[in-house]
């Protein structure tokens, strides 16, 4: 098991009642869509989850800052929770080629942006402004983390 | 309405998790399964209310353009 998932599966369950993830070519499909090759994170986390949410209340370090919450990962096929559908449904995500792979409660975004690999927050709610969170989708990973109920 | 309201996104989602929690019996959990099931978000609306909005309603006030964001 790689690190992305080993990482991620005691964090992560279902939004529905199992799992539905992605097969290689419905990858490629999602792919072709985007115009964008998916880092071999959100590869394997397609491959191992799919859309997915957490097991509690989930949140991101942010050094320097307050963390930030996470809500659900995206999936690349279905019509709800897609990242592909939500990539074209906005444009200020093709122009910076940034992949959205997960959602706040308040439908804010965290991308991938591909042109660097690092990982930016996407605050459509408060300031709309985009901050780099972390330098790459593992270090982002590594720091999520489960608030115990 | 929930009380306790901060803006700021990590507190006011978990104090408002936990009002649904209290007025529906579910637990924290349940009810965020319940949100990302029934595909809605949270919307700060004024003062203490915070809305349940449809994503896919969100995402349409989304179309901000790059020029929108700061820091693109």
């Amino acid at each position: 098991m790689n690190s992305i998932v080993e990482l991620l599966t005691p964090k992560v369950i279902p939004v529905d009642e199992v799992l539905d993830p992605a097969s290689a070519e419905e990858i490629a499909v999602a792919e072709s869509r985007l115009g964008i090759a998916l880092p071999v994170e959100l590869r394997d986390i397609q491959i191992s989850f799919g859309r997915c949410m957490f097991c509690g209340e989930a949140l991101v370090d942010i050094p320097g800052t307050e963390p930030l919450g996470i809500f659900t990962l995206f999936g690349c096929k279905g019509d709800v929770g897609n990242l592909v559908s939500d990539f074209e449904a906005h444009d200020e995500m093709q122009h910076n080629g940034l992949v959205p792979f997960a959602d706040d409660c308040f439908n804010n975004r965290f991308v991938w942006r591909s042109t660097q690999g690092d990982v930016l927050f996407l605050d459509y709610s408060g300031e709309r402004r985009a901050i780099v969170v972390a330098s790459s989708l593992e270090e982002f990973v590594r720091r999520i983390h489960i608030v115990p109920s | 309405m929930s009380k306790g309201l901060v803006y700021e996104h990590a507190a006011d989602a978990r104090t408002t998790v936990q009002h649904l929690a209290n007025e529906s019996g579910l637990t924290p959990t349940q009810v965020q399964q319940w949100l990302a099931k029934q595909n809605v978000r949270m919307h700060h609306f004024r003062g203490s209310t915070m809305q349940l909005v449809p994503t896919s309603l969100h995402t349409q006030v989304h179309h901000t353009g790059s020029r929108g964001m700061k820091g693109l």
